[in-house]
């Protein structure tokens, strides 16, 4: 079964979340029939309208949420609850702001009590890697946005997750600092073969990352189209400009419209 | 430079009225009596009182009080505090009786304080634990509610157990709030000492204060006042480099 082959298996995941309020219990079902597959060393993209439950999907495949429906499969055995195999970048800046850069990057080796001296080996590659030599010994609050994301970065590539999940890492950067990062994303993707689930509502950002991309619809949030995308390895920012990824972004472009036409008109 | 405008000219009046007698000695003494007093309550010699240089014993006995009775509303507060704040099916069992409790001013409990201890140093204790419990368990509470849960999902999944989210995310991300719920509590434990020691007990420096008063002096009196403001000034400065040498960073305190 293609199951056991896959790093990580999204099956008939539906999520319905219920509030009590005064008038009774109100149901908002976030996802439907969800069902995806990220094959091992893959980039695979989630794009999908704001407001379209990819969120959710990120924590529920992180185990910070519950399934309502369906299940998870992680290289072929069921999760449930969080754990080390699943490494998460957050959107927001959700580094320790009490430790600084280097005991951030050590964090999850001292979880699991890795010898001392091997997390000041592992921790100084990685910070070699992410190109912040000589911040080891700054606080979250003393870097900018993007040395924060790359921080948050090496964190978790550090304990060597399975898989990566990436929930709109670089929304809140600006436009230099982001292509500064997806360099540095390609770049540690192709040396570490680290498997990659990437949230984004970014297009351009979706096309030039990803060896696939999965769009998905306004709420309740499933799976509408996969697209494999061909573009050659190694790539770089001049793809950005090339008529055939032009042509497969006006096509995304359109269907993602439909979305935001179908969702206002509910 | 402006600062300095209203102490001096409230020095002068001072030195003023009671220079002409305006205001008796023994209702106010003057700038240089209180000066003399003071000194011979620090140092002695200047003239025999029996106030003569028992400053450090009496601030001695009064710190012990202290002490003792912070450290117990300490080591009582931030754990529960703590629990509560992160635990809310804990918080709901304890924080209804804690804050019933709280409702009874701290004074209230001196009388049946004194029932139960007696007069001495485990009444003192008992008030200054009491009465610094409900700053520190509150602070404590509020900081491990503001932890942020980003933080803790961020620590399960780099592989943190409940015991190392606790010790690694919840304390560091309270500790702000733990300092100012400490800090209260030692202000307060200063309030509270002079309480339990104006009952009656040889020593300490509310126990001066109101002896004092017995004896008609003055001077003795308010040299009391000054002497527990610098005493409690100085225990939060050393409060605050303790917590600063333990803290994950220096900012946070």
């Amino acid at each position: 079964m293609r199951r056991s082959r896959c790093q990580i298996n999204v099956e008939d995941v539906g999520k319905i979340f219920s509030k009590n309020s005064a008038t009774g219990t109100m149901e908002v079902e976030v996802l439907r029939d969800v069902n995806m597959y990220v094959w091992p060393g893959e980039m695979v993209c989630l794009l999908g309208p704001s407001g379209c439950g990819k969120t959710t999907l990120i924590n529920i495949l992180a185990g910070f949420e519950k399934t309502t429906r369906g299940k998870i499969f992680l290289d072929g055995s069921e999760v449930s609850g969080p754990g080390p195999d699943r490494g998460v970048v957050f959107q927001e800046d959700a580094l320790f702001p009490w430790f600084n850069a280097w005991q951030n990057i050590a964090y999850g080796l001292r979880q699991k009590r890795v010898p001392r001296k091997e997390i000041e080996r592992r921790v100084k590659m990685f910070i070699d890697m992410i190109g912040l030599q000589g911040f080891s010994h700054y606080f979250p609050d003393q870097l900018s946005g993007g040395m924060k994301q790359r921080v948050a970065l090496a964190r978790v590539l550090a304990i060597s997750p399975t898989i990566l999940l990436m929930d709109e890492p670089f929304a809140a950067l600006d436009y230099q600092t982001r292509k500064s990062m997806h360099e540095l994303l390609l770049d540690l993707w192709q040396n570490l073969q680290q498997t990659i689930l990437f949230v984004t509502h970014d297009v351009e950002e979706a096309l030039l990352l990803a060896g696939r991309i999965y769009i998905m619809s306004a709420r309740p949030g499933t799976i509408l189209q996969e697209i494999p995308i061909p573009f050659p390895w190694p790539r770089t920012q001049d793809i950005l400009t090339e008529t055939e990824f032009v042509s497969y972004k006006k096509s995304i472009f359109n269907l993602l419209k439909a979305q935001c036409v179908a969702s206002h008109a509910l | 430079m402006l600062s300095f405008i209203l102490p001096v000219a409230i020095l002068l009046l001072w030195f003023f009225v009671t220079a002409t007698n305006r205001v008796p000695e023994y209702i106010l003494p003057g700038p240089v009596t209180l000066a003399k007093g003071g000194f011979d309550f620090f140092f002695g010699s200047l003239d025999l009182s029996p106030y003569s240089g028992t400053f450090w014993q009496h601030a001695l006995a009064s710190s012990k009080r202290v002490t003792t009775g912070f450290l117990l509303a300490t080591i009582l507060g931030v754990p529960t505090g703590i629990a509560a704040g992160n635990y809310p099916r804990f918080e709901r069992i304890l924080d209804p009786l804690i804050q019933a409790i709280r409702s009874i001013p701290g004074i209230g409990w001196l009388p049946l304080a004194m029932v139960w201890f007696g007069i001495g140093m485990k009444t003192a204790v008992f008030l200054i634990a009491l009465a610094a419990f409900f700053p520190i368990y509150l602070n404590s509470m509020h900081g491990a509610k503001q932890v942020r849960l980003i933080w803790k999902r961020s620590a399960l999944m780099l592989g943190a157990g409940p015991c190392a989210i606790l010790t690694t995310v919840v304390l560091p991300g309270a500790m702000p709030s733990i300092v100012s719920g400490l800090r209260t509590g030692m202000g307060l434990s200063w309030a509270y000492v002079v309480l339990g020691e104006l009952t009656g007990v040889p020593d300490g420096l509310g126990a001066v204060i109101m002896d004092a008063r017995m004896l008609g002096q003055v001077q003795i009196i308010l040299i009391g006042m000054i002497s527990i403001a610098l005493v409690g000034r100085l225990s939060d400065r050393l409060l605050l480099l303790l917590l600063r040498s333990v803290a994950w960073r220096k900012e946070m305190v």
